[in-house]
């Protein structure tokens, strides 16, 4: 995929996916689709508000020094018409995820999956369990 | 009729009762035909509004982002020619990778590519026709006036987002003209196709069935393309649930990230 519309910017862009991709901008302006990351944290904050959710894990490094990280979903609007809750992910919860990285170099990403450690539940893909 | 209000009480219990949290998004939507296990009956008879004209009314989407990213979907590139002008424009925006699109800056979608983004409700009355948006940097709306007014002349309105609209009902079909948007809007995400301050949109909205509607849009933009072009769009009903709230709340948080080169200001339209 080396076209100008670059795989991370379609990603961003696809709602009907699965994955909890999709946002109301080209990635491009924000992200670096060749950046990937993955990093385990414990949730501390959720911003659960449009254009795109945020949500902010603090992520225990080596010698024990914590790190915070923010991420962003879609909208909530499309994730609570696919079942998903503010509630679906608490805080204090383990998640893994997998995402890529903001340009700008902060401790901030695009969040491509999000894996509930617990469980091993991916959230905000597909369409939520019935409660 | 008591069976047929049971099911349906019980359906509601069931939605409202897995729905905490979430608004009205599981609201049964009321007086719509429905089967007898309680869904709702998407291809029973359009109704009609007391004037006799068919009734449009309802939440809608395309339930594909296909056309909010290529309106031209489908279409033969012969149908869909640039101007010089629209092709400099195009060439700019797809060099920059889309970075400058106006809805990343929480500005509106414009018309007609508001329509395809999200789910909008239709509501009807004899003398004005009320399209509801819920876009995700925040609710907006168009009125379309149906009391025999007439579109503004350019030379004396503001061009704006969302435009002027006036209806008519060509039979069965529900025509919407609008004029007066602004100048270098997006037709197209992906495809990136601006439209000029000359932009006439024709929106034709045909419900074929309970569950179903065509929305055919036609783009006449002489100073864009070099012949007026239209695809059309299937449209589907969205019971049983509602409008959500969307505002820009987290866009501070957002934008504080992208990239800062702003882009060389795109050249404006041609003059008449």
């Amino acid at each position: 995929m080396r076209t100008r519309f670059g795989a991370a910017a379609f990603a961003i862009w696809m709602l009907s996916t699965p994955a909890p991709a999709g946002g109301h901008h080209s990635a491009s302006a924000e992200f670096d689709a060749t950046k990937r990351i993955k990093i385990t944290g414990a949730l501390s904050k959720l911003n659960w508000l449009n254009p795109h959710i945020i949500f902010y894990i603090d992520v225990t490094g080596d010698g024990g020094k914590v790190a915070n990280w923010s991420w962003e979903l879609p909208s909530p609007n499309q994730l609570m018409r696919a079942g998903w809750t503010r509630t679906s992910m608490k805080l204090g919860d383990m998640v893994t995820v997998e995402g890529i990285h903001a340009r700008d170099g902060s401790n901030h990403g695009m969040a491509m999956t999000v894996t509930l450690v617990s469980t091993g539940k991916q959230l905000f893909a597909g369409k939520a369990e019935e409660p | 009729m008591r069976g047929r209000r049971t099911v349906i009480a019980a359906l509601t219990t069931l939605l409202v009762s897995g729905s905490a949290g979430a608004q009205w998004l599981n609201q049964p939507s009321p007086g719509i035909p429905r089967l007898p296990d309680g869904k709702p009956n998407l291809s029973a008879p359009v109704t009609r509004t007391a004037d006799g004209r068919p009734d449009l009314s309802g939440i809608w989407s395309a339930g594909t982002l296909d056309y909010y990213m290529d309106l031209a979907k489908g279409l033969k590139p012969a149908d869909v020619q640039l101007t010089p002008w629209a092709a400099a424009v195009r060439k700019q925006r797809m060099d920059r990778d889309h970075i400058d699109d106006p809805y990343a800056f929480c500005l509106p979608l414009g018309v007609p590519r508001i329509n395809f983004r999200s789910e909008f409700k239709i509501v009807q009355t004899p003398s004005l026709t009320l399209l509801l948006y819920e876009t995700y940097v925040g609710m907006m709306f168009r009125q379309v006036f149906t009391d025999g007014r007439a579109l503004p002349k350019a030379s004396d309105s503001e061009p704006t987002w969302l435009g002027y609209s006036v209806g008519r009902w060509d039979g069965d079909t529900f025509v919407v003209e609008t004029t007066g948007l602004r100048d270098g809007g997006w037709l197209s995400t992906r495809e990136t196709y601006p439209h000029s301050d000359a932009l006439h949109v024709t929106e034709r909205f045909r419900r074929t069935d309970f569950g179903n509607m065509e929305l055919a849009v036609t783009i006449n933009d002489p100073k864009a393309f070099l012949k007026p072009w239209t695809n059309t769009v299937a449209m589907r009903l969205q019971p049983d649930t509602e409008l959500l709230e969307a505002f820009c709340d987290n866009q501070l948080a957002i934008t504080q990230h992208f990239r800062d080169d702003p882009p060389p200001p795109e050249p404006p339209s041609p003059r008449d």
